[in-house]
């Protein structure tokens, strides 16, 4: 892929997707899928890296496929063109939503979004956490530790995960031996 | 210019501990946003939950382009927008540099041992939803029951929830107004 290849790759599937996350992975999976140029093991060897680094899984992939294929100007043209059509949709809301934000109108909106947000959150929590459980015995421990000190003590989160991962290198150590 | 250092220090915080990609970081930027800085009240955090809901592009992203403006006009939406995307890109640097390649094994490991705490990271991003929903009253707790019940039997809205969210948005309009 050319550098204006990249970036428009990315645009086109940054402006189709709604939520990002694991949901982007499926479509640059798909996206690359004909491609004669790039193996499976060097794209799924992408994945493995793009979701073992924090930050939204479209940045990562992005900038990993952008190297692969034309280096640090690849990446950059390819991480644009993730981050452009969502960042222009917002910076052209925000200013309409600001105004607008008091009106019963936009605010029963919000509302309806908002009730159907969340069963479409108690769908994917159920799911993740049901199998995160019944996986491992052990995991309901760094589980409720993380809900624990976020939920119930109001500590900040990212040390409520460090403490939860300390745990976790804790027992890694302890089950070696 | 000392709110737009704030908002590129508040949002690198939420990219660095944004493991998982997508409603999992929901607590990181709630912490930021809502508790220790201010910036958005409870019901705004649901707005701007349910803007990125209805909008293409990752979350995090999306509460970043939004904020930056609502605190800094278009200079802080992009400042905003940039801490989000380069901190993740500076990390992904750094493990590639000290990894020349990842270890299948140690990444597994690694994601394993993560797994229990994206879980806790997930079902806490229910908190603010649903609150605000009960909050809102008889009706927006109705259509999320509804909404879960459509999603369990109706594959066209598993498939394709951001059009659920369009349409309860648009009920959320008429019957609010």
């Amino acid at each position: 892929m050319t550098i204006f290849q990249l970036f428009l790759f990315f645009f086109r599937i940054s402006a189709v997707t709604f939520g990002g996350g694991i949901v982007i992975l499926g479509m640059v999976k798909l996206g690359i899928a004909d491609r004669k140029d790039i193996s499976d093991t060097e794209f799924s060897d992408m994945l493995s890296l793009a979701a073992s680094v924090p930050g939204p899984l479209a940045v990562s992939i992005s900038w990993l496929l952008g190297r692969y294929y034309r280096g640090l100007k690849g990446s950059v043209a390819a991480v644009a063109g993730a981050v452009l059509p969502p960042f222009l949709i917002i910076l052209i809301l925000s200013p309409i939503i600001l105004k607008y934000s008091g009106t019963t109108e936009v605010q029963g909106f919000f509302k309806g979004v908002l009730a159907g947000t969340g069963a479409i959150i108690t769908m994917v929590v159920f799911d993740n956490v049901r199998s995160t459980l019944s996986c491992e015995w052990w995991n309901i421990v760094p589980f409720v530790i993380v809900i624990a000190l976020i939920g119930v003590f109001g500590i900040n989160p990212l040390l409520s995960m460090l403490a939860a991962f300390l745990v976790q290198l804790i027992r890694e150590r302890l089950a070696l031996r | 210019m000392k709110v737009l250092l704030e908002l590129a220090f508040s949002f690198a915080q939420i990219a660095v501990g944004a493991f998982g990609g997508g409603l999992s970081t929901l607590p990181l930027i709630e912490y930021q946003l809502v508790k220790a800085t201010g910036w958005l009240t409870s019901s705004q955090f649901g707005q701007v939950l349910a803007l990125s809901q209805v909008t293409p592009g990752p979350i995090a992203i999306n509460a970043a382009t939004f904020v930056g403006f609502q605190q800094a006009g278009i200079p802080g939406s992009i400042v905003s927008t940039l801490s989000i995307v380069i901190v993740p890109v500076l990390i992904l640097c750094a493990v590639s540099c000290v990894l020349k390649k990842l270890e299948a094994e140690k990444s597994r490991k690694f994601k394993d041992m993560l797994r229990p705490i994206v879980a806790g990271l997930l079902t806490l991003s229910l908190v603010s939803p649903l609150t605000v929903t009960v909050k809102n009253g008889v009706m927006t707790m109705a259509m999320l029951v509804i909404g879960i019940l459509l999603m369990r039997t109706c594959k066209f809205f598993k498939n394709y929830p951001p059009l659920l969210l369009v349409i309860y948005g648009i009920i959320g309009a008429v019957i609010f107004s």
